[in-house]
């Protein structure tokens, strides 16, 4: 498996590069219109074919790489970090603040993810912040839930023992002795976690609730053309493409950080 | 102790709320102030807030504002279409996924595993929403086989079904692999091989029945994602259920209907893991209902 794990690791580089890089080419605008090549199949100069304004699909799917992968980032990092502070919390001072944390962590956890996420973009304006947003509001309680469960156990080892003995207090405990040691696992849980973020940022912009037109976002290319699939299929087919190959890559690596890692449980 | 169950879950569909006492504060467009007392938005967020939660105990999900129809009645006639949908493509995946699982166990390192370990994970990166336009393009409008849209008979539902049906059996198929991978290893197999029973009473009596309680909680979890899916898959296939329902809600901002499925949403998905958790008791007995599992 470590194999596969590297390849998919570097394709999702390779596509985030493009993406960067294509952005600094003239010639691959994603936002140029050319009304005299409208609806063109896949041809030389235009390899994935144009779309109904003439825009250059390839370069668009290009340039999607970046909000996806991008958002994606951002938000599970957001996640991450908020349910990290959650977690170690919960789990460092025990008692009722971690009956409390936890009780609105589980709630969390039992709400239909997608209709939250949908709930908080309809609330807020439109555009990628409000789906970082909204992705993070949804995806934190499960990091808060293994942070915890990884606090209980680091607090139970000697050294912590050792420390308050020296004398040091809460918070440096928590933030010199601790937190330092679960910040590998919240690595580790976002790498598996990127995947379904990917997939949760399509679906927001396919439902026009993310990023808004022209910015090319894969769902919302996905969208905004799949009215023509049976005359122009290959509008809808390669932004699909480039989504389930990131997501199914970003699912490999995160595949592979659980064997190594032996996170068994696959609700995480 | 059922009324313990009932008031737990309440509880837990009852912080759904915040979200509606933000909805409740966009609910002030800039339209003239007669609308906005018609609909009630010129009062305060708080007193809004409570005016719907008022309404919800009476069992009343207020009125839409473009169709001024009554939100509770349109999801009680919508609601059956999503149920019927969400029970056939489970009525898919359920076999299929736990097939796949039980195949891809018996032989972990060989070629069934490694395809079906690939393949499963194709399905679950594979956007619901692509795969249902990929899908209606080949089977309806090339093939020709099935109705691209609508609600109606078993031809209309198949294909939303099986777009459903597809991440679903992929995570079963997972979660059925992993589980009897697990019990394969046990020594009661061994001996079970040992006595001579046959290879099929082994499965079915042996590894299948100590294996059944994380599919089931995953089936029982992945009602939430049926009603995630259930918003795309609706709103493409064109099935007049809760999530097109709500599709159009959102795209009319039209805030009772979103808050009314929300709400609903929220409390299947509670009611399913309610179902899941008693279901344990009866397929494992060792599981006792009053001791919570957290």
């Amino acid at each position: 498996m470590p194999k596969t794990g590297k390849a998919a690791l570097v394709f999702i580089i390779a596509v985030f590069l493009v993406s960067i890089i294509s952005s600094g080419l003239r010639h691959a605008d994603p936002y140029r219109i050319d009304l005299d090549s409208i609806k063109q199949s896949p041809n030389f100069s235009h390899p994935f074919g144009t779309d109904t304004k003439g825009r250059d699909i390839f370069w668009r799917v290009a340039a999607g790489g970046k909000f996806s992968i991008g958002i994606a980032l951002i938000a599970a990092f957001i996640s991450a970090a908020i349910g990290f502070s959650f977690g170690i919390t919960a789990g460092y001072f025990g008692g009722k603040i971690d009956a409390a944390l936890m009780a609105f962590v589980d709630f969390m956890l039992s709400f239909p993810s997608l209709l939250l996420a949908i709930a908080i973009s309809v609330v807020m304006p439109p555009g990628i912040y409000t789906v970082m947003i909204a992705l993070s509001a949804v995806g934190w309680a499960s990091f808060a839930r293994l942070i915890r469960g990884h606090v209980l156990t680091v607090k139970t080892m000697p050294y912590i023992d050792s420390a308050r003995a020296v004398g040091c207090g809460d918070l440096r405990i928590l933030f010199l002795h601790i937190a330092p040691l679960c910040i590998p696992l919240s690595l580790v849980m976002m790498g598996i976690k990127l995947g379904g973020f990917i997939l949760a940022e399509a679906t927001l912009s396919f439902l026009g609730l993310g990023a808004q037109p022209p910015t090319p976002t894969w769902g919302s290319m996905i969208s905004a053309h799949r009215g023509y699939v049976l005359t122009a299929p290959w509008m809808v087919l390669f932004p699909g493409l480039a989504l389930t190959l990131t997501a199914f890559c970003f699912n490999l690596v995160g595949e592979t950080l659980r064997e190594k890692f032996e996170l068994k449980d696959s609700r995480l | 102790m059922g009324v313990t169950i009932v008031v737990f879950a309440l509880l837990k569909t009852l912080p759904g709320d915040p979200a509606i006492s933000l909805v409740g504060e966009r609910a002030t467009p800039e339209t003239i102030a007669k609308i906005r007392t018609s609909i009630g938005a010129d009062k305060g967020i708080v007193e809004q807030y409570f005016g719907y939660l008022k309404l919800l105990m009476n069992g009343d999900f207020g009125r839409s504002y473009f169709t001024n129809r009554d939100v509770g009645s349109d999801i009680y006639a919508k609601f059956p279409n999503t149920l019927k949908l969400a029970l056939s493509a489970m009525l898919i995946a359920i076999p299929a996924g736990i097939l796949i699982g039980f195949l891809s166990a018996r032989n972990s390192q060989g070629i069934i595993a490694k395809t079906s370990d690939t393949l499963t994970l194709a399905c679950l990166s594979m956007p619901v929403f692509w795969s249902a336009i990929l899908i209606m393009l080949i089977f309806s409008l090339k093939l020709k086989l099935f109705p691209p849209s609508g609600t109606g008979n078993l031809n209309f539902l198949i294909l939303p079904a099986l777009v459903l049906a597809i991440p679903a059996s992929a995570t079963i198929a997972r979660v059925t692999k992993t589980s009897v991978a697990d019990i394969l290893r046990m020594p009661y197999i061994t001996t079970a091989k040992a006595k001579g029973l046959k290879a099929f009473k082994i499965n079915m009596v042996h590894v299948l029945k100590n294996a059944i309680i994380p599919i089931v909680t995953i089936i029982g979890l992945d009602f939430g994602s049926y009603l995630n899916g259930a918003v795309v898959t609706e709103t493409i296939f064109g099935w007049d259920g809760i999530g097109r329902f709500i599709m159009e809600g959102i795209l009319k901002r039209d805030y009772p209907v979103i808050m009314g499925c929300i709400v609903v949403g929220t409390a299947v998905f509670v009611v399913v893991n309610l179902i899941t958790d008693i279901a344990y008791h009866f397929l494992d007995p060792r599981i006792k209902l009053h001791a919570k599992d957290r």
